[in-house]
């Protein structure tokens, strides 16, 4: 049986792989990738920060990105991210300073007909309201201290 | 209801029954003479499959949007019952469009008949639950659904509507034509199987015994298909481009990269038919000679490129992809590349850029990239929804694709509903439908709620409300463009200039960055309007605005650039007084953070603290003493969550207009 071919795997395929494992792309990474590639690590630089969605620093322990698309503008996405920066002290990567959780606006998720959305650690939750937030992420808060109790 | 009535009803059960022969008849719909073994058996497969003669089936949507609202859930609930093993089976299939109704559960039982229950939850578990084991029709489906055919399912097309509960649910789909979107939900996009016995690889088949390359380019032709992803380039034009080059390797591209906020119709058919769109792909390439074919969807769209990677592999095990496929002389490979999340992508000079591990930015057509893409080769990049709609024209011809739609705009094309209204989903029409049928007969809205339109993402236009046909032309004259098809519908509760702001911005940002004015002009214009919804604006900056907005338009190099300012234009145009009382420091929707305040209905305010406990930043304050009088907004600490509007009990937060001083 044939598979997908990874040998040639384009550079952005290689890029999404380093994202998902870490969260991030560090500048060691860009620097492995440039030796293994052969390509100036200044392209590399060029081509990465070309890509809103990859991350160059490390996330915070939970993610919660809001969506920024049209109809959940429309719904009330930039209440959410008020009440969130209320609630939290972000840094201006969007991380909040103890590094409980990083808060990112992101363009359309594809879930429009459930505007306003909030995707939180790659969970989907749809017609969010901007008071709903202190419980999530009270209920974020306990999840992480279970885990690092677990750890 | 008693037994008496069931007998004579039509809804009474009915007899299972042998099926059709489904190759035979699936044969016979595209004229084909041979069908090859592995076809044959993969549509009995299927349709033992699809339509099972001794048990029920349950299919529970399980798009990305089923999943958001609990399908998962449901699911697993049914597979796990025991009393289930040789009575019903449950799958998962894709989107129906009724994104409003997720979690949708479809119950066939035999004899073909469905029942679709919608916002499936814990109250109608049982009743979905004796309707498979009993295969009895329950009060609580919203729609009852038959075979006309039992025993054949190849579309929606194939269903009639038997009874209406919910007849808000009847009317959203009763005025659709699903002709590329009719598999969505109805079978298992996992299942190559389950495609075929709907006919799916038999216009490959029959393109690859008995038609020539020019044939089907000519069938394109003459059928009108012009490209789904916002440019409305007619496809067979751009097939001719490539196949008469003299380049001998040549490279097709499926398109999804969809970046259009409000649009999610290429999530969708991925999701719920990815045979469908790699069918049309390998048409696509046989039609212009490619060797090698490229699927570039965005990274975001996991679940997509999951049952693209399932759906590629069967292939390949098949014999439908590979070397000599089904034994002819025609061999394609297929590769799927991630792209990053940038809307400039979706243009297909930036898209070949990224295909080729550089920034991407636009390069200047002519040539295009059907004469000279990937590595200088021809290479032919479609939408999605355009290579869709490839198998449908080869099975059912030009004639019957030209029977729908305009002249100028002939088919459906898939819009996607949303923003302020009840039903929103994924819907198909025939294009050149008009606005109102779409609007308030699928949507469910009512027409005096609706200040404006929002069509065809960043790109298109923000238009007025009012009745005219949905074609490339009519929105093109009103200075919008279908765009590949979100439609956002806004109340009166939204600011225009908040809205222009927004798409502005967005379009800013996402600017590649190499002409002058797409770069430095919009980020500028963002700011104004930035300003404007402040009132920190001069008296000269509506001028400006709209001069700004027109040099960004004519001397940006690529289609985005030309057309970011289309909304801040369409705004400018259609909604002039709504800029001007900006100007004055008001907002007439109350939505601009900086020119509102709130304050308490005193009248009905009955002092119970909601509000003063829920603001974040303590912007509420208390004087002494009791009643509605004692209630203090701070409006430079309060910061617009509106979680005071939303919880007060009474309703008793009104927004006002803030004066503000220059």
């Amino acid at each position: 049986m044939r598979h997908l071919s990874t040998t040639d795997s384009p550079i952005i395929n290689r890029f999404h792989r380093l994202h998902e494992e870490k969260g991030f792309i560090s500048e060691q990474d860009l620097q492995d990738l440039a030796q293994q590639t052969g390509r100036p690590l200044a392209d590399l630089h060029g081509l990465l920060s070309f890509f809103h969605s990859l991350r160059t620093s490390p996330p915070g322990k939970n993610r919660l990105a809001i969506c920024y698309g049209t109809p959940c503008y429309a719904r009330g996405a930039e209440q959410i991210y008020q009440r969130l920066a209320a609630e939290l002290e972000l840094d201006e990567d969007g991380t909040s300073t103890d590094g409980f959780i990083t808060i990112e606006k992101v363009q359309c998720v594809g879930a429009c007909s459930l505007a306003p959305v909030i995707v939180t650690n790659d969970q989907l939750e749809g017609r969010v309201k901007a008071h709903q937030l202190p419980t999530l992420l009270n209920r974020l808060r306990d999840e992480t201290l279970k885990k690092q109790e677990e750890e | 209801m008693t037994e008496q009535v069931q007998r004579n009803s039509p809804l009474a059960p009915t007899a299972a029954a042998e099926n059709p022969v489904i190759e035979r008849l699936l044969a016979r719909r595209h004229g084909l003479n041979f069908i090859p073994p592995i076809l044959a058996k993969l549509a009995r497969q299927g349709q033992d499959l699809l339509c099972p003669r001794e048990h029920s089936r349950i299919n529970v949507g399980m798009a990305s949007c089923g999943q958001a609202a609990g399908a998962t859930q449901r699911l697993e609930l049914l597979a796990q019952r025991s009393d289930f093993a040789k009575a019903v089976q449950v799958h998962n299939v894709g989107c129906i469009g009724a994104c409003y109704a997720e979690p949708l559960i479809d119950v066939r039982t035999t004899g073909g008949r469905h029942y679709l229950f919608g916002k499936a939850s814990s109250i109608n578990h049982s009743a979905i639950i004796r309707t498979a084991l009993k295969q009895r029709v329950h009060d609580s489906a919203w729609l009852v659904l038959q075979e006309r055919q039992p025993g054949v399912l190849t579309g929606f097309e194939d269903l009639e509507i038997l009874r209406a509960s919910n007849r808000d649910f009847a009317a959203f789909f009763t005025a659709q034509q699903r002709h590329i979107s009719g598999h969505c939900g109805l079978i298992d996009p996992s299942s190559l199987a389950e495609y075929v016995a709907t006919g799916g690889y038999f216009a490959l088949t029959k393109a690859l015994f008995e038609k020539t390359p020019p044939d089907i380019i000519a069938e394109i032709t003459a059928a009108g298909l012009r490209g789904r992803g916002g440019s409305g380039f007619p496809t067979g034009q751009k097939w001719l481009l490539a196949a008469e080059s003299s380049d001998p390797i040549r490279m097709v591209v499926a398109n999804a990269d969809e970046g259009d906020p409000g649009a999610y119709m290429n999530r969708t058919l991925l999701e719920s038919d990815p045979h469908q769109v790699l069918e049309g792909l390998l048409l696509a390439a046989y039609a212009v000679g490619a060797q090698r074919a490229y699927i570039f969807v965005r990274h975001e769209y996991q679940l997509s490129i999951a049952n693209l990677r399932k759906a590629i592999t069967d292939l390949y095990a098949t014999g439908l992809l590979g070397d000599r496929i089904l034994g002819t002389e025609f061999s394609l490979e297929v590769d799927i590349i991630q792209s990053g999340g940038a809307f400039v992508c979706g243009e297909e000079t930036a898209l070949l850029q990224v295909m080729q591990g550089r920034r991407g930015e636009p390069v200047p057509r002519p040539p295009y990239p059907a004469e000279q893409g990937l590595a200088g080769h021809p290479t032919v990049i479609n939408n999605v929804e355009t290579l869709a709609n490839v198998p449908w024209i080869l099975t059912r011809g030009a004639e019957e694709f030209r029977a729908t739609g305009s002249t100028q705009s002939p088919g459906t094309k898939i819009f996607c509903l949303t923003g302020d209204l009840p039903r929103p989903g994924f819907i198909e029409v025939a294009l050149g439908t008009r606005m109102a049928a779409v609007v308030e007969q699928i949507g469910g809205a009512a027409a005096q709620s609706i200040k404006a339109l929002q069509i065809g993402g960043p790109s298109g236009g923000l238009l007025p409300y009012r009745d005219a046909p949905l074609d490339f032309s009519t929105l093109k004259q009103a200075g919008a463009m279908i765009g590949s098809g979100g439609l956002v519908v806004l109340n009166k509760s939204h600011c225009v200039v908040d809205l222009c702001k927004q798409l502005t911005a967005f379009m800013a940002a996402e600017s590649c960055g190499q002409c002058l004015f797409c770069r430095d002009g919009l980020a500028l214009l963002s700011e104004q309007l930035d300003q404007l919804s402040r009132n920190r604006a001069d008296e000269t900056l509506l001028l400006n605005l709209a001069e700004l907005s027109r040099t960004v338009r004519d001397l940006s190099r690529c289609g985005l650039g030309r057309s970011a300012v289309n909304p801040l234009l369409t705004g400018l145009h259609y909604f002039a007084e709504e800029f001007a009382s900006h100007r004055q420091g008001i907002c007439p929707a109350g939505a601009c953070h900086e020119l509102i305040r709130f304050e308490i209905d005193q009248a009905a305010c009955t002092d119970c603290l909601v509000c003063y406990k829920v603001c974040p930043v303590g912007a509420i304050t208390l004087l002494p003493g009791r009643g509605p009088a004692r209630y203090q907004f701070n409006d430079e600490r309060c910061v617009r969550c509106h979680s005071c509007v939303d919880l007060c009990p009474h309703a008793c937060i009104m927004t006002k207009p803030r004066k503000t001083q220059q």
